[in-house]
């Protein structure tokens, strides 16, 4: 039976190695696919093995002959077997069970013959620390209580992160609100743009930083610097807001 | 009843740029893939004169200056930005959002219903594009296939103005709305189904939605079966919650110039590496595992071609931008053959796992790794506050001289000091 073979050659030259998980599992693949499983009883196996050496002694004389056949425990389970009768439906099942546990047997045999265990020819070095973490030892600060969160300038100056930029001020129209050349705003774009608020608006494509105010029913764009003019917006001309301006901040320097 | 609302950025690079920019406002304007290639995206007076997407930039660029189109090199720290500000102020308007894409995500308006969806949606649009500069567009339906159907309208329709809700179409009404919609609109029908669907003379939304649903399965699979499920109504597919941490990361660009040397190639994936891992860390995980790939000439027919990729499988996994070099200059030696014109090089970080849950292994170092995640802490936050590349490993290089084309890149106007932009007073 060419199944038998195939398997015993399959353990031997297999490479036995610790690391290798797939080993075991062609084994038991194999069991279940062998034609041994699906045309012939297990029995009928051991049997071809008894009626071949039976033939060539005396087949008249009838039983069991002490000390002829094979020796107990050295079969295909490693142990002495019994008959019984199984019924059809639990056929499958006991085979199942027996292959499986004849697998681990050869297995286990496999294993325990094969010399496994390399030592490695240049042993890594490794450091291992005597301690991994250090202890903290002491009273815990008296403190530890009464710890707040830390200020954080963005949650004071930038309550709305989504919709706030930051842009950078170039020019002197804007010194009498506190905005000066060089200063960074921040422009908050979710804003209504109402009467009185500081905002970035959109003059001919360009962003331009002004005060808000309405001038009979017109909007006006007011410098806040005498030395500069106020931007009337013309009747065609529509107001574009780019955003409100919330905070000026200062470097000093 | 279901509702759900999928709301997408119209012409998002486009309308970045125009956010900090008001003189591009009704300008012909496009926006370049890395490396200034092809387009990505165009503005609609660009999409009006009729130039398509992907177009290689080279090929229409004496063409678009005589139209007096303005092009624009991509700025992915702009658009990142923006995304993640856009996708903030919209999560304020439901329970549950889905992020699909950098400019698009569903919005679960289940339970809205009382109210007038549309009116919610206009407010929805104003709020967004008020608060960002970024016009958005708002499709709402039972399913996400159709809510992205209802979008395609609001977006085309201008009489919807801006915000289409299929709730408020009659069965005959929108019966004959999607029979005059090409099948390939259709979420997840795409390029290669299209033609394979036309020869079976399904050639609108409507034809596909009419389809029996069990010979879409024998015939396409049990996806384009899901598909015309959500198009009859019946939600299928469900909203995917947003899954902030990545399961794999990838670094990869193409080069200004094609390299040839093993030094170029090994400065660059130093380089993809060292982002990479940036991101790694700022999602707070660990990489089990990495891959690297070069790739030798591909739009040149006569160069030879070779494509080929690594991966590095790590003894332990980690975050720490020296190990993942290490490993990923070990793989590109092993790729690396002489006599190829390289045009690109990637990265990417595999079997990702959250830092905190990591295992230790019996002989780690622990003072060895509180080291190593000192370290990288000091270098994140050093090139955080002072630019990128501040601080970084010798082996990316000081001269760069591969690194991609952005000639036209307009300022990172929210994400560096020096750049926010000017406002004259």
């Amino acid at each position: 039976m060419s199944w038998r073979n195939t398997q015993v050659q399959f353990l031997s030259s297999a490479p036995i190695s610790l690391q290798s998980s797939n080993f075991p599992v062609p084994l038991t693949r194999g069991n279940r696919s062998s034609g041994l499983l699906k045309h012939a009883p297990l029995a009928s196996h051991l049997d071809y093995r008894h009626n071949g050496d039976m033939k060539e002694k005396s087949p008249t004389w009838g039983g069991t002959r002490p000390g002829s056949g094979r020796k107990h425990g050295t079969g295909l389970y490693g142990e002495p077997t019994q008959t019984i009768r199984i019924p059809v439906s639990a056929l499958s099942v006991i085979r199942e069970f027996l292959s499986s546990r004849q697998a681990q047997h050869r297995l286990n045999q496999g294993l325990a013959s094969a010399e496994v265990f390399h030592p490695a020819t240049e042993p890594v070095p490794q450091a291992l620390p005597l301690y991994a973490h250090k202890v903290p030892a002491g009273f815990p600060s008296p403190a530890d209580d009464y710890i707040e969160t830390t200020l954080d300038l963005n949650e004071y100056l930038v309550p709305h992160k989504a919709t706030s930029f930051f842009v950078k001020v170039k020019g002197h129209s804007m010194t009498g609100a506190g905005i000066f050349d060089g200063d960074m705003l921040v422009v908050d774009r979710a804003l209504e743009p109402v009467p009185g608020k500081i905002i970035v608006a959109v003059i001919d494509g360009e962003l331009t930083v002004k005060r808000l105010a309405f001038e009979d029913g017109r909007p006006v764009l007011k410098a806040q610097n005498p030395h500069f003019k106020d931007i009337v917006l013309r009747d065609s001309q529509e107001l574009l807001c780019w955003g409100v301006v919330t905070a000026t901040i200062r470097k000093l320097d | 009843m279901s509702s759900i609302a999928l709301v997408d950025c119209n012409n998002f690079y486009a309308s970045c740029e125009r956010a900090f920019n008001p003189k591009l406002e009704g300008k012909p304007l496009v926006v370049l893939s890395n490396n200034d290639g092809c387009v990505v995206a165009r503005s609609n007076e660009v999409k009006a004169l009729g130039l398509p997407m992907g177009v290689p930039w080279f090929q229409i660029e004496k063409l678009a200056r005589r139209h007096g189109i303005l092009a624009y090199s991509s700025n992915y720290a702009l658009y990142g930005d923006m995304s993640a500000r856009v996708m903030k102020l919209l999560g304020q308007f439901s329970p549950r959002q889905e992020i699909y894409s950098i400019d698009e995500c569903f919005l679960d308006l289940a339970g809205f219903e009382l109210w007038d969806l549309v009116a919610y949606g206009q407010k929805i649009r104003h709020r967004i594009k008020q608060g960002t500069g970024i016009p958005v567009s708002i499709g709402i339906a039972t399913t996400k296939t159709l809510a992205k159907l209802a979008n395609h309208v609001a977006k085309k329709q201008e009489n919807h103005g801006g915000v289409c809700d299929f709730g408020r179409f009659s069965a005959r009404e929108l019966d004959d709305l999607l029979e005059s919609i090409p099948v390939s609109e259709v979420w997840g029908v795409g390029r290669k189904l299209t033609p394979r669907l036309e020869t079976l003379k399904i050639k609108t939304v409507s034809d596909l939605k009419k389809a029996n649903p069990r010979w879409i399965r024998q015939q396409f699979s049990i996806t384009l079966e899901r598909t015309v499920a959500e198009l009859n109504g019946l939600p299928c597919i469900e909203l995917g919650e947003e899954s902030a941490n990545r399961q794999q990361i990838v670094s990869s660009r193409s080069f200004g110039r094609s390299v040839e040397t093993l030094e170029d190639l090994r400065e660059a994936v130093s380089s993809y590496m060292t982002r990479a891992a940036e991101r790694l860390r700022a999602q707070h995980s660990v990489a089990g595992s990495i891959a690297v790939h070069i790739q030798a000439s591909s739009f040149k027919p006569e160069e030879p071609r070779y494509h080929p990729s690594q991966v590095v499988p790590l003894v332990k996994p980690t975050d720490d931008t020296r190990y993942l070099t290490q490993a990923a200059l070990q793989g590109l030696q092993h790729i690396y053959r002489p006599g190829f014109r390289y045009r690109k090089a990637g990265v990417l970080l595999m079997a990702l796992e959250a830092k905190a849950t990591l295992h230790p292994a019996l002989f780690d170092d622990p003072e060895a790794e509180a080291r190593s995640s000192r370290l990288m802490k000091v270098m994140d936050t050093i090139n955080h506050r002072m630019g990128q590349d501040t601080l970084k490993l010798a082996s990316s290089g000081t001269e760069n001289s591969w690194r991609m084309r952005r000639g036209f890149k307009s300022p990172n106007y929210t994400t560096h000091w020096a750049e926010i932009p000017q406002v004259t007073a």
